[in-house]
């Protein structure tokens, strides 16, 4: 087996805020985004994440720090360089409705510099990899959310980025396309040495990333490998298998201040001891034998997370 | 138990698409009922066809037993520009619920989803997880014996999504007829039945286990650092027929139903490389994953 090649920053962070008015979207963040590798921005809604990814893809000025990268281009000063090596893409990102999918590829080809024989290469090889060649001539308004998603992809590839930017870019894709994308997504960091920064709500998606930062309220609270993340939560984390009225026995434990969490995944209830809480607490509860300690995912860990969020500050959102 | 939505043979034409291609599907009072299938399977048509927002093409769909039901729709489509209280209050007048009835309601509601301190907020200024949390009490205000959610969590984050599924739980422990879909397959682990819908046919329906138990082939579950490479091994493999990633383990998927024979290819071919490898049960996204394949779609 390969060895993985040493860790290389492409982007440093140093310092990072961002403030609307008076109100303070980003404070003080310092972040190594390592190349060639997949790096993902978790948090809460309204938590900074994307203000985040618009100072580092240069589309938005910082109020203080300093961004660089690509060997030595400060954001600062050089922003065209910096803008010509990478790719964004958002699912608010918008192709124009009333092109078609060719047009729209050609036009975005256009504005990186690339004509003639390799911008259309380039277009056949995304459509091959991204099964899009049947709506090539369709109106792009007329396409689904997950094929409007690929073809943004696309257009954020044509030029071929060092650096991909990708902002919630499955909202709304069904499982089977969500596949698709990260499996591209993958194959490009692999192959290629592609870096990627990527935000989501999805925690199978997260649990992908080799690398991942947890904001809440404009800072970074957490952040290491999923499975760093994971082990803050190691031993804490109980399943019941339940076989009768699982709401009865869920609405029962989930006001004991002894759970930090207490939720239904199908059957089973999973509880979330409360940091500090002993263990044998379970057993005075007469789940001894029926719980079992169990292995965390992504999505505890970012429930457990962003509980500490100071009270009321989700009236920002 | 009464069926309380009976589709027979629905068909849906929009110009050439046909959206439902002879649907039947029943589902009985009190069920949580989840619709899961690629974009384009038909499943908002459904919906819409069963809230009577639409007329089939040929075929009926019955719904017996409910005087109103609840939508929640796949977008935000409460007034931006009305608070929490006033698009309320509008939706309350605009179904004739008694104004005394419509503020104990709307208090009592308000409360449980954790919005009473927002009641004078813009709609359009709260977060993607609130503005689902008021879309449902704005659908549960006028007491619907069937509540019908459109992929009503698609952009919220986890810890909206955990409380507003408690909160549909609960709505199901009281009796509550709940018809959703998702594309998140955990949320279909809570449904009492599924039902895969793909290019407007139904393929598979019936609870958990039983769907789990129809899934044709063995399958693997391998956990490793080095996903990529492994991958590409794995797939290479005469037995194997296709290897999913599921977050830091890759899923093996073999040709036939026999786990003990994929078992051994695959432990030989990876050799002392890999952490773990073992024989798993599907999870409702593999079965997703298999039946996405099993149709040519366009």
């Amino acid at each position: 087996m390969n060895t993985p090649p040493p860790m290389e920053n492409l982007v440093t962070a140093r310092g990072l805020t961002r403030r609307f008015g008076a109100f303070v979207a980003v404070r003080n963040i310092d972040v190594d985004i390592p190349r060639g590798r997949v790096f993902g921005f978790l948090g809460p809604n309204g938590s900074g994440k994307s203000t985040t990814i618009r100072m580092l893809a240069g589309l938005l000025a910082p109020s203080a720090g300093r961004i660089t990268g690509f060997g030595g281009i400060d954001i600062a000063t050089e922003t065209d360089a910096w803008k010509r090596r990478l790719g964004y893409m958002s699912q608010k990102f918008s192709l124009y409705l009333d092109l078609t999918v060719e047009e729209n590829l050609r036009f975005f080809g256009s504005v990186y510099g690339l004509r003639g024989g390799s911008l259309a290469g380039r277009i056949d090889a995304l459509a091959d990899r991204l099964r899009f060649h049947h709506v090539r001539r369709m109106l792009t308004e007329g396409l689904s959310t997950g094929l409007r998603q690929r073809v943004a992809l696309a257009a954020a590839l044509l030029h071929q980025p060092e650096l991909l930017f990708l902002d919630e870019p499955t909202g709304g894709v069904d499982p089977a396309g969500r596949r698709m994308f990260w499996d591209l997504i993958y194959e490009l960091a692999a192959d290629r040495g592609m870096t990627v920064l990527v935000t989501t709500h999805y925690m199978d998606e997260a649990e992908q990333c080799d690398r991942l930062a947890f904001i809440l309220d404009g800072a970074i609270i957490a952040d290491g490998s999923p499975t760093t993340l994971k082990s803050h939560l190691a031993g804490r984390l109980f399943e019941v298998e339940v076989a009768h009225d699982a709401f009865t026995t869920l609405a029962t434990l989930r006001p004991l201040s002894m759970f930090e969490d207490v939720y239904l995944a199908g059957r089973r209830l999973r509880a979330v001891l409360a940091a500090g809480a002993e263990r044998e607490a379970i057993a005075r509860l007469g789940l001894q034998g029926l719980a079992r300690e169990a292995e965390p995912s992504l999505e505890d860990v970012f429930v457990s997370l962003a509980r500490k969020r100071a009270p009321g500050a989700e009236e920002a959102a | 138990m009464s069926a309380m939505v009976e589709a027979t043979d629905l068909v849906m034409r929009f110009g050439t698409t046909q959206a439902l291609q002879g649907l039947t599907l029943s589902i009985a009072r009190g069920e949580l009922f989840a619709l899961l299938g690629p974009d384009g399977a038909g499943k908002s048509t459904f919906f819409r066809l069963v809230a009577r927002l639409l007329t089939p093409s040929s075929g009926r769909v019955q719904v017996t037993g409910v005087r109103t039901f609840g939508l929640v729709p796949q977008r935000f489509s409460l007034y931006e520009d009305l608070t929490v209280d006033e698009n309320l209050h509008l939706r309350a007048r605009l179904y004739g619920v008694p104004d005394a009835v419509a503020t104990a309601r709307t208090a009592d509601l308000l409360a449980r989803v954790g919005l009473d301190r927002f009641r004078s907020r813009l709609a359009g200024a709260l977060s993607g997880g609130m503005k689902q949390k008021l879309a449902l009490v704005s659908a549960l205000l006028t007491q619907p014996e069937l509540l019908l959610l459109d992929e009503p969590t698609t952009g919220v984050d986890p810890v909206s999504r955990r409380e507003f599924w408690i909160l549909l739980n609960q709505l199901h422990h009281e009796g509550l007829t709940l018809l959703v879909s998702t594309p998140y397959m955990d949320e279909a682990e809570y449904a009492s039945r599924v039902a895969f819908l793909d290019v407007g046919r139904l393929t598979a329906v019936g609870t958990r286990d039983e769907i789990v138990a129809a899934y044709p082939r063995a399958l693997v579950e391998v956990r490793s650092h080095d996903r990529m490479q492994l991958r590409r091994r794995l797939a290479a493999l005469p037995g194997v027929d296709d290897v999913s990633l599921f977050g830091t383990r890759l899923h093996v998927r073999g040709r036939s139903a026999d786990g003990q024979a994929l078992l051994a290819e695959v432990r030989q071919a990876v050799g002392g490389l890999v952490d773990d490898v073992r024989a798993i049960a599907p999870s409702l996204e593999d079965v997703f994953v298999w039946h996405g394949e099993q149709d040519a779609r366009p």
